[in-house]
């Protein structure tokens, strides 16, 4: 039997994962769109050697001294469309099941921005340089809306009356603020090796809430009994700094190779945790407010990749980038991940160049189910759901001085998965609420027919997702 | 004097030559010298590295940072010396670039031959030394073709180029165009070098329609007992939360020494399946495919003679693959002629040919006269397995007895072996000794749409057992799952053989036979008639196939189900399985003559013809300048089941029996995979006639067939025309009408009745500068159909014998192609289709999979071709396809037997579904 506070770190834990991110259903940190240089983003986010991008320092600190720059300023902005369709079984009259009708649909947009600069100085075939970037890790803006809805009226075209209101809702972002170091060794004319550190703080406040809300019509259904509100938040933030190392290897004029690894980072997350939920006939508020203090961990991510120039009429760039991530290190119910970036960048006229690539990256996410063992005995069922997301990519870039260049960089990425119902149809079975055998005639319509409980992964919602985003960047280099 | 001046003006100019900078190879420091900035300088360094080398010095203009000014100011200063490309792969690379890409678009039967005709294309055969069959495996090329160009070489005369070829007498001009790019004729555009080539590919596919619904057939209880769960975990699909997004993956690499010593290793995984990131190492060279081989076109001893030898994966095809062609794929009406074509002989195997792949040793030599080859393999392959209820195999022992083992622990004879006898156990034979079985109870050979772990399947159908055991045991004959799909599970040792003689040029004889040997398996299907008979082994319920009561189902009655090979029947008990063949060629004139006949050894003799189940194929195909003409007649016995054979067909097996229309009925839903992923063919017996016409340089009759069919197991008998004329006013306009008409007779209990398509295709292409292209195409298509009830009932139930009559669907589509190239480095192409209407269908265009519509809907897709160097290339592609699909299956509407049925409403659901599809590969070819 787990204890009451190991319990509790559970549990906030799966509400951190079913909370954060732009996607509510992200799991422990969310999904990571790629890289901020918006030039690489279009790229598939290959950019571990990357000796063009300003922001291309926070994917690998030894862009910096990669790039043969003295100066160098970027601004990025980043907008992101998610659109959410949540999907129930749905049988035919044999009872057969044929397809999942989508109950919920919620598209939500969120932004980002970051920044970078940094100065170099060359030492003959040598350089050393400093640069500092700011840009978010993870996002945890979330809204989603579901209609509880009985299915009164609808033989004449008029709305079903609702019944609750169920939401989530999130605020916040970790922020990482690195200072970047690299210093580069000059082999030759195209030969030389850099090495760099990056050491970032990370920093973020984050607010969430899960609610359910009885409607009017409800409430005004069956006046002589209360139905019971739910709320569920956490208010917390995370601290703490986290190292990457890098190098990047321009091996002649065609081939450069690069390496980042960035070590588990534990970070602090320390905040509170309410739940409420308002009393029913002869059943008391049950609420909790706690507040907690646990680790937060980034698991070690190592990446390879590499840059390929050929001879290419349309001038050509082809990256690719390898990355291994220790999930095991977060959860032991995690597998480690492999994911895989792929761009192609063709100066279709001067100065103005295509950009297409390709992503797979995975997430895991975790889930905790009631259910009953062998003997009967209730037990917690952990689940651990790994999830694909394939992304195409495409952009290009705008001149607008020698060295100032606009980049856009578009993604569209979706996946499709199963997930647990995000609010247990349990939760609007009246009769708990008014003691009487059956559910009420005057919120559900023939409700003889009204089975309401709560489905597990026997029938879980089928979620379909699709993300389209937007990178756009500014950047200055001399 | 003279001399003497023209030396010194040579010398004067070689000094001033020599002290001009050369900008195709100078380095960067010596730019850097030029009266330029450094990064003009560098500008031109990286355009040269980058770009292109300098044709002239014009081109430096092409620089941004090079003006006029600065141009005439370097002008005296530079030279641009003659580059020409000397590395003859990459020359040789540049001629056939066309065709190495459409080779890669090749997909299922066309995957594993691409690789062959890739290998020939990069290094030709030498035309004066090939063989018959050498030309016979080159796409379009006929066997007069061949001996057009055979009568000439075997009269001494050497072949000189192109032009000389175009002479031959008898070579058409489809066959030369074709056979052009695969030959050489004095000496080889490559020489003998070290080539290699890598791909991988990563595709998120969807399942087609059968598929689906095959994995969401729940096991669930019957209707007669009530409850029902409604839990989608009891079906495979939500057991397995196939709803995720799961990529196929491959890679495959090949080495390769001229055309001498070659080896190649592929791995794939599909959807569903447990792919690279969970392999370990032994798994991996598991789940490979690989090979090594040696070739050798000039054998020394007899003249001309050649050898192959190959150890791992190969690929094994003769005659008109009714003996032996192993693959995966089923691919309709193919004729050997065309673009339809066999490359006989062994070659090395990297398809995703899985089942049917062959795994071992194979040996081929070939002379101009004759030729021998042999093969052996042994590979473990997928089966339909008959299982007890805790998921271990039934065991049969050598008496055909099912055989089980006592784990009464209570019993005196726990742990021992019996067969039983009406309800009583038997321990031990007559002889005294104990009862013993070692082999396991096979149904069939299955290519399973997903390749389930067998721990994982065993667990998901334990868990099914379970919910069918609550039910009342007696509505299933048997209330668990007895048939079902393990990977792995058959151990087949093969060996076969062919011997060919080609007494005359363009004549051959050959002679084909192999042995599968079952090491831990004994086939059996059950007999039609008897206690276990094939429908309790099947069907779900006693109803399904109650001939009594008049069920729809009876169908499965006439099917070739009932036909289903068995290797240890009543009337057969051996654990092998032997075919024998001949085929034979001969060309007389512009005309073309061959055949092959086969056996399947059951109960008769091996030497003896006519007394075994058995198939034969007989073509004529004839050939002028502007005409091609081909006859076919085929046939194979019902009982000719041979699942090496992939020979000319209409249908694949077990097309329309329940496998194809009726999964729920089945005791396990993935016994349906026998038909959704066979590659073998019906039996059918037919006659086919297929031509070409060029009227002139304007009007074209494209591939034009007539087929008339008979399916032996239900002598269903189908008609199939289809015709395609294309008018060229223009080389650059194309304008195509595609006419077909097909019609099916139903000779069947339950459907006795006739359909009927036609339908009408209007393309319009033209042909733009730069190699674009742009098609639109017009549909339209009706389908007269027998009475579908999923159609035809009224949304009530009971008899709607009156209403039900014939139905029309109709359906059209509109769809545009596109390709442009940006240049010869970068493509894109794209699609769209929007469909309305019922029956329709449409062959992708650069997919190579047809697929079939109903509702509405649309798809589209857009492809991008980066070749970002000369031996590298990407292709992105993305497709989605969004439409409306009529969910429901109606199953027993009119069933009377069912009163709680009889007042339930119908409900015609309607569901949106949207797929999208990313297909990203990476190719080096060096």
């Amino acid at each position: 039997m787990l204890s009451n506070k190991s319990l509790l770190l559970l549990t906030l834990l799966i509400v951190a994962s079913a909370l954060s991110a732009w996607s509510i259903t992200d799991s422990y940190f969310g999904n990571r769109y790629g890289s901020y240089d918006a030039r690489i983003y279009g790229m598939g986010s290959a950019g571990t050697f990357n000796d063009k991008g300003v922001l291309g320092i926070s994917d690998n600190p030894a862009n910096l001294t990669l790039m043969k720059k003295k100066y160098g300023f970027a601004a990025n902005s980043y907008i992101n469309r998610n659109e959410d369709n949540r999907a129930t079984p749905f049988w035919n009259q044999f009872d057969y099941y044929i397809d999942d009708n989508v109950y919920s649909s919620n598209i939500s947009i969120h932004d980002d921005f970051a920044g970078s600069a940094f100065v170099a100085h060359r030492f003959g075939k040598d350089g050393l340089g400093i640069g500092i970037y700011h840009k978010p890790l993870i996002n945890f803006d979330a809204s989603y809306r579901e209609d509880v809805r009985n299915n009164r009226n609808t033989n004449d075209d008029v709305y079903a009356n609702q019944i609750a209101l169920n939401s989530i809702e999130g605020t916040g972002s970790l922020q990482q603020t690195g200072l970047v170091y690299s210093v580069s060794y000059g082999l030759g004319e195209y030969t030389d090796l850099n090495f760099g550190v990056d050491v970032s703080f990370l920093n973020g406040d984050v607010k969430q809430e899960k609610s359910i809300r009885w409607t009017d019509f409800a409430i005004n259904a069956i006046p002589a009994f209360n139905l019971p509100n739910m709320i569920e938040t956490q208010d917390y933030s995370l601290s703490g700094t986290q190292m990457k190392l890098g190098t990047a290897l321009q091996l002649n004029t065609r081939f450069g190779i690069a390496a980042t690894y960035t070590p588990k980072t534990i970070l602090t997350q320390e905040g509170t945790y309410y739940y409420k939920r308002d009393a029913y006939r002869n059943t008391a508020v049950d609420s909790t407010n706690v507040s907690y203090k646990q680790n937060y961990i980034l698991p070690t991510q190592m990446r390879f990749g590499m840059s390929y120039t050929p001879r290419n009429v349309l001038r050509t760039v082809f990256n690719m980038d390898v990355e291994y991530v220790l999930w095991s290190e977060v959860n032991e119910r995690y597998d480690d991940m492999l994911n895989i970036y792929a761009g192609v960048e063709h100066a279709i006229v001067n100065r103005m160049p295509l950009r297409i690539g390709f992503q797979a990256v995975s997430n895991q996410f975790f889930t905790m189910e009631d259910a009953i063992d062998l003997n009967g005995d209730p037990i917690q069922v952990y689940n651990v759901n790994k999830i694909v997301n394939p992304m195409i990519t495409a952009g290009s870039s705008i001149g607008l001085a020698k060295n100032v260049t606009v980049d856009l960089g578009f993604g569209y990425t979706w996946r499709e998965y199963n997930a647990l119902d995000l609010f247990g149809d349990a939760y609007y079975n009246d009769k708990t609420y008014t003691g009487a055998g059956s559910n009420s005639a005057n919120i559900w319509t023939n409700p003889q027919y009204v089975v309401l409980k709560d489905r597990g992964w026997e029938n879980p919602d089928k979620v379909r997702e699709n993300n389209i985003s937007l990178n756009a960047g500014i950047s200055f280099s001399w | 004097m003279k001399k003497f001046l023209l030396l010194l003006l040579a010398l004067v100019c070689m000094g001033l030559l020599a002290a001009k900078v050369d900008l195709n190879t100078a380095t960067l420091a010596e730019l850097r010298q030029l009266p330029i900035s450094a990064d003009q300088a560098k500008d031109i360094f990286e355009y040269r590295e980058y770009v292109k080398i300098f044709e002239s010095i014009f081109d430096l203009r092409e620089i941004p940072s090079i003006d006029q000014k600065t141009l005439l100011k370097i002008r005296p200063l530079v030279v641009v010396s003659l580059f020409q490309e000397t590395d003859d792969a990459a020359l040789r690379r540049e001629v056939i670039r066309d065709l190495l890409e459409r080779m890669d678009q090749n997909e299922g039967s066309m995957e594993g031959m691409a690789d062959v005709w890739e290998d020939y294309l990069m290094t030709p055969q030498n035309l004066n030394r090939m063989h018959f069959d050498d030309f016979m495996g080159i796409p379009n090329v006929s066997g007069v073709d061949a001996v057009g160009i055979l009568k000439r070489t075997a009269q001494g005369d050497t072949i000189a180029d192109t032009r000389d070829l175009r002479s031959s007498a008898g070579l058409s001009h489809y066959g030369y165009t074709n056979l052009r790019n695969y030959v050489y004729y004095t000496e080889p555009p490559v020489k003998n070098r070290l080539m290699w080539d890598a791909k991988i590919s990563y595709n998120t596919r969807y399942f087609e329609e059968g598929q689906y619904d095959m994995l969401r057939e729940d096991f669930t209880r019957d209707y007669t007992t009530g409850t029902v769960p409604q839990r989608k975990d009891l079906s495979y699909w939500g057991y397995f939360g196939l709803n995720e997004v799961d990529p196929d993956m491959m890679m495959k690499m090949r080495v390769r020494y001229g055309n001498n010593f070659k080896i190649g290793l592929m791995n794939s995984s599909g959807k569903g399946e447990s792919g690279l990131m969970s392999a370990n190492t032994e798994s991996f060279i598991k789940d490979s495919k690989w090979f090594a081989g040696y070739e050798n076109t000039d054998m020394p001893g007899l003249n001309n003679s050649r050898l192959k030898a190959y150890v791992g994966n190969y690929r094994v095809t003769y005659g008109e693959g009714l003996v032996m062609e192993n693959t995966d794929f089923y691919s309709a009406r193919k004729t050997g002629f065309g673009f339809s074509k066999r490359i006989l002989g062994i070659t090395p195997d990297l398809s995703k040919t899985q089942e049917f792949a062959l795994k071992g040793g194979a040996v081929e030599y070939t002379h101009p006269l004759f030729g021998v080859s042999a093969f052996v393999s042994q590979d473990d392959k997928d089966a339909i397995m008959y299982i007890n209820k805790d998921g271990s195999p039934v065991k049969r022992d050598e008496y055909g007895n099912d055989v089980f083992t006592d784990n009464d622990t209570t019993s005196p004879m726990y742990g021992h072996q019996y067969y039983t006898q009406g309800f009583s156990k038997i321990y031990s034979y007559a002889n005294g000794s104990p009862v013993s079985a070692d082999k396991n109870k096979v149904f069939s050979y299955v290519i399973p749409t997903i390749r389930f772990d067998n721990d994982e399947l065993m667990d998901a159908e334990a868990s099914f057992n379970a919910e069918m055991n609550a039910s009342t045991p007696t509505s299933y004959k048997n209330p668990y799952i007895n048939l079902a799909t393990r990977t792995d599970a058959l151990r087949e040792k093969l060996w076969g053989a062919h011997f060919q003689i080609n007494p005359m040029i363009g004549t051959k004889l050959g002679f084909t036979t192999y042995t599968a040997l079952y090491d831990n398996a004994h086939f059996v299907v059950p007999g039609y008639t008897g206690d276990v008979n094939i429908f309790n082994t099947l069907l779900r319920t006693y109803a399904d196939f109650d001939e009594a009561h008049g069920f729809k189902l009876r169908k499965a009655v006439n099917s070739e189900l009932s036909n289903l090979y068995s290797t240890q029947t009543d009337k057969y008990s051996r654990d092998y399985r032997r075919v024998i063949g001949f085929d034979g060629q001969t060309v007389i004139g512009n005309t073309s003559i061959q055949g092959e006949y086969a056996e399947l050894s059951v109960n008769g003799s091996d030497t003896k013809l006519g007394d075994d189940p058995m198939a034969y194929l007989a073509s004529a195909y004839t050939q002028y300048e502007n005409l091609t003409f081909l006859t076919l007649i085929r046939h194979t016995d019902v009982d000719f089941d041979n699942p090496y054979s992939n020979s000319f067909s209409e249908h694949e097996r077990f097309d329309g029996t329940m496998l194809d229309g009726n999964v729920y009925s089945l005791t396990n839903s993935s016994i349906a995979d026998l038909y959704l992923n066979g590659n073998q063919a019906q039996p059918e017996q037919g006659l086919y006639f297929e031509t070409r016409y060029k009227f002139n340089n304007y009007f074209t009759i494209g591939r034009s067939y007539l087929d008339f069919t008979e399916r032996l197991a239900d002598h269903r008998r189908s008609v199939r025309f289809q015709s395609e004329l294309e008018l060229r006013p223009l080389f650059q306009i194309s304008l195509r009408l595609r006419y077909k008409n097909q019609v099916n007779r139903f000779e069947d209990l339950a459907d006795r009745c006739i359909s009927k398509t036609n339908e009408y295709t209007l393309a319009a292409r033209t042909f733009l500068s730069n190699r674009d292209f742009l098609e639109l195409e017009y549909r339209y298509n009706t389908v007269y159909a027998p009475p579908y009830l999923s159609i035809t009932s009224l949304a009530q139930p009971g008899n709607n014998d009156g209403t039900a009559g014939q139905t029309l669907m109709v359906g059209d589509y509109i769809a545009a192609n596109y390709t442009h190239n940006f240049t010869s480095s970068l493509k894109i192409q794209g699609s769209f289709l929007y469909w309305f209407g019922h029956g329709i269908s449409h062959w992708d265009w650069e997919d190579m999979e047809i697929d079939f519509m109903g509702e509405k809907g649309s798809k589209a897709w857009v492809a991008i071709s980066s070749r970002i160097s000369q031996n590298l290339y990407m292709n992105i592609k993305f497709r989605n396809k969004t439409y409306q699909d009529k969910e429901m299956r109606i199953r027993r509407n009119n069933d009377p037997y069912y009163s709680s049925l009889i007042d339930d409403q119908i409900y015609l659901q309607r569901v949106e579904h949207s797929e999208n599809t990313i297909r990203f590969s990476l190719d080096y070819r060096f």
